[in-house]
């Protein structure tokens, strides 16, 4: 009978501890470095001031990412409710978030291949549900160490629909933390993503943490299919090209 | 004496008129200055930033902002 009791009370304590670790999860608070802006370029004052103010504006957003073995969420850390001191700080603001054109509300499920986040376009929000992008990644012998973990860098290809153009993508993945994400859409490695050179951005990672939090999926009403969403924005891109380009 | 009366006022009419063209383009409107932001930033305007060139020229429009 105490046998009994000892086993079931071991399954129970094997369960419960099952249980903690698939919750268990890592924070990631990811820091942005904007490059590839010419200095010393011959631009109008007003604009020159403009771009370096959100240049600064973007050094100072902070963007996170709740990571576990399954799944993956990324958002701007800003809180919404954040007092800008006036109408040209949020000027600022807006502008610095181009240099990373980052989505908002990224979910990532690794295991169902699948994707859920937010874009704004033309002043509305389109939730958009698809596949992961396939960047093919090749991976490199280079290595380095971010914060204090052994990284090794990878490059992709990644076609931007937005700009119709193909841009390269520079990775550095932590294999020593396996879980296939990263910041936005930015993932799909054999380790976590500390660091990706965008094209007017290098994003690196800031800090991590092991939480006991789990993932949380978002929900909207209208999601938008994936290749609706190519459609969509091929076409509004025509007319704005023709008017404003 | 016609001759140099028409030669002086088209001369002055030329001057005045290049004058003119080259103040206009000297300022730069609330569009330009919004559109050569998001240029500077994006290389293109596109459906990521087209309401930040309309915003921006909105609110240099109505003064609500004055570029510094």
């Amino acid at each position: 009978m105490s046998k009994l009791m000892s086993k079931t009370i071991l399954y129970i304590a094997l369960f419960f501890s099952c249980y903690i670790n698939s919750q268990k999860a890592y924070k990631i608070v990811y820091k942005v470095e904007p490059h590839n802006f010419i200095e010393n370029k011959e631009l109008n004052s007003k604009v020159k001031s403009v771009i370096e103010q959100a240049i600064k504006s973007a050094r100072r957003d902070r963007y996170f990412l709740i990571a576990n073995d399954k799944h993956s969420y990324f958002n701007n850390s800003q809180n919404m409710e954040i007092d800008f001191g006036s109408e040209l700080d949020k000027v600022y603001d807006k502008v610095g978030k181009l240099i990373t054109a980052f989505n908002k509300n990224v979910y990532n499920h690794y295991k169902k291949d699948k994707i859920l986040f937010t874009r704004n376009l033309i002043n509305n929000d389109y939730h958009v549900e698809g596949k992961p992008y396939k960047f093919n990644w090749e991976l490199k012998e280079e290595s380095k160490t971010i914060l204090g973990y052994q990284a090794k860098k990878a490059t992709g290809v990644y076609y931007d629909i937005i700009r119709n153009k193909e841009f390269e993508i520079i990775a550095w993945f932590i294999p020593s933390i396996p879980i296939p994400a990263g910041p936005d859409i930015y993932f799909g490695l054999p380790g976590l993503v500390g660091e990706v050179h965008l094209r007017k951005a290098i994003v690196k990672m800031e800090s991590i943490e092991e939480i006991n939090e789990s993932v949380i999926k978002p929900s909207f009403k209208d999601v938008m299919p994936y290749e609706e969403y190519v459609d969509f924005v091929s076409k509004a891109n025509a007319k704005i090209k023709k008017e404003y380009n | 004496m016609k001759k140099i009366v028409l030669i002086l006022v088209l001369s002055v009419f030329a001057f005045s008129s290049s004058g003119f063209k080259k103040a206009e383009t000297l300022e730069e409107s609330c569009f330009d200055i919004a559109r050569e932001i998001v240029l500077e930033v994006d290389g293109e305007i596109n459906t990521d930033n087209v309401s930040i060139v309309n915003w921006l020229n909105f609110l240099c429009e109505q003064e609500v902002i004055l570029f510094p």
